[in-house]
């Protein structure tokens, strides 16, 4: 896909990828403001303060297991692909210095 | 959702599995597509993820009492995902996949597509074995999980730590809107200044504005002293992620960062994991807000630390480091 114009492909790169971020780091740090709700004894939960954080604590392990495949990389449209059936490349080449 | 492990497993394990494959990979994927102007490219990226973060938190403040908590996690997962489903048709792992080269590649030599051989493979592999050999790769992981340790803490446990010492639920939830908001602009910033005065002034900077503010509010327990907080530390937190990429690049050059930046994922995964919990753990057992407190505090001086030792971004770890490949896939001289 090439645009015609001044606007390097790049640039809608950074777009797609800060929306992206927009969606999904907002759920998972902002939930913050939720542990109180969480620790409210009267409320629905009434968890403790280990355990109100404790999901926050499996969100961030999970977020370690880039580092565990073949090589340490991954990219989006791999996981993603099945999805959306963007075609998808191996991990390693997604990660080579394009000459 | 009714009981604990329900939230574990939704919020835990599969927002933190899908949050890393849309906030990780697409940041290891645009170092991919800059030659030049990296620094600008990670901050747009980097400052609207803190948009979002105060977008939500709009929201929850706007309308938990009318939507409930269910809602709260259902209306930006429902539009959310639909919205990120539809944006991966457009992103591409690089730019030889659409037959560009990247924004400041002046090269004139024929644009190569990506390979899916073994020597591609090989070349990762080789890198990064040499890479584990520099010291620099395994205090680049220190700095993220130690500095992920310090103020994940805080990010977590900052609301519910100011309205246990007595601030008004509001109160507390702008503290940590300040801290987010302060950091909409600081992460925009600092790749672009990581990228002229180099990483390691940057997260010694950085690190310092992590532990020192945790003074104020160790000692006062005034709204002021909350806010003033939240404006250093906020600074002080967004200097450590956005930095990554422009470190890699600037101690590594152009080579394979996806390898690099997911072991450096994987100390900050760690640390962001176990810091609240550990932190919430001693606060049950204490009694007292002062455990995660003290805790945050420590683990920022180790990344203070960790930031002080770094060689000089000047020069180039491994530059090498192809000379361990195999001869015949070495480079002509």
């Amino acid at each position: 896909m090439r645009l015609k114009g001044p606007i390097h492909y790049a640039w809608i790169i950074v777009a797609i990828a800060a929306t992206m971020g927009f969606i999904t780091s907002s759920v998972r740090f902002a939930a913050a403001a939720l542990v109180p709700h969480l620790r409210d004894s009267a409320g629905a939960f009434g968890w403790s303060s280990a355990q109100s954080p404790s999901a926050s604590a499996s969100s961030g392990l999970s977020s370690g297991w880039p580092a565990l495949t073949s090589d340490g990389s991954a990219t989006v449209t791999e996981f993603a692909g099945s999805f959306s059936r963007v075609p998808c490349c191996s991990s390693s080449v997604c990660c080579s210095p394009v000459a | 959702m009714t009981s604990l492990w329900e939230f574990y497993l939704y919020f835990g394990v599969i927002l933190g599995i899908s949050s890393t494959i849309f906030t990780v990979l697409p940041v290891a994927g645009i170092t991919l597509w800059f030659r030049r102007h990296l620094g600008p490219a990670m901050g747009a990226v980097w400052s609207f993820q803190a948009i979002g973060v105060v977008a939500y938190l709009f929201l929850i403040g706007a309308a938990f009492a009318q939507l409930g908590i269910q809602w709260i996690f259902w209306l930006p997962g429902i539009a959310g995902g639909a919205l990120l489903l539809a944006l991966v048709k457009f992103f591409y792992n690089s730019p030889a996949d659409v037959g560009l080269r990247p924004l400041g590649d002046l090269g004139d030599g024929p644009i190569q597509r990506p390979r899916r051989d073994e020597t591609t493979k090989l070349r990762a592999k080789v890198f990064i074995q040499q890479a584990r050999r520099t010291a620099t790769f395994w205090n680049l992981i220190g700095i993220h999980y130690w500095g992920c340790m310090g103020h994940q803490i805080i990010n977590v446990l900052i609301v519910a730590i100011a309205v246990d010492r007595g601030l008004s639920a509001a109160a507390a939830a702008g503290v940590l809107i300040t801290q987010q908001l302060v950091g909409v602009v600081a992460r925009a910033a600092v790749p672009v200044v990581a990228e002229s005065l180099g990483c390691r002034i940057i997260w010694v900077v950085g690190m310092a504005l992590q532990v020192f503010p945790l003074l104020l509010i160790l000692f006062f327990n005034d709204l002021w002293a909350y806010y003033l907080f939240a404006i250093l530390f906020g600074i002080g937190q967004s200097t450590e992620v956005p930095t990554f990429p422009i470190a890699n690049r600037q101690y590594y050059g152009n080579v394979p960062q996806g390898s690099l930046y997911g072991w450096q994922s994987l100390g900050s995964g760690l640390g962001m994991g176990l810091a609240p919990f550990v932190g919430g753990l001693l606060w049950d057992l204490t009694g007292t807000y002062l455990a995660p407190l003290l805790m945050s505090l420590g683990f920022s001086t180790l990344a203070l630390i960790q930031s002080w030792l770094l060689p000089s971004p000047r020069v180039r770890q491994i530059p090498d480091w192809e000379t361990h490949l195999p001869a015949n896939l070495r480079p002509a001289a």
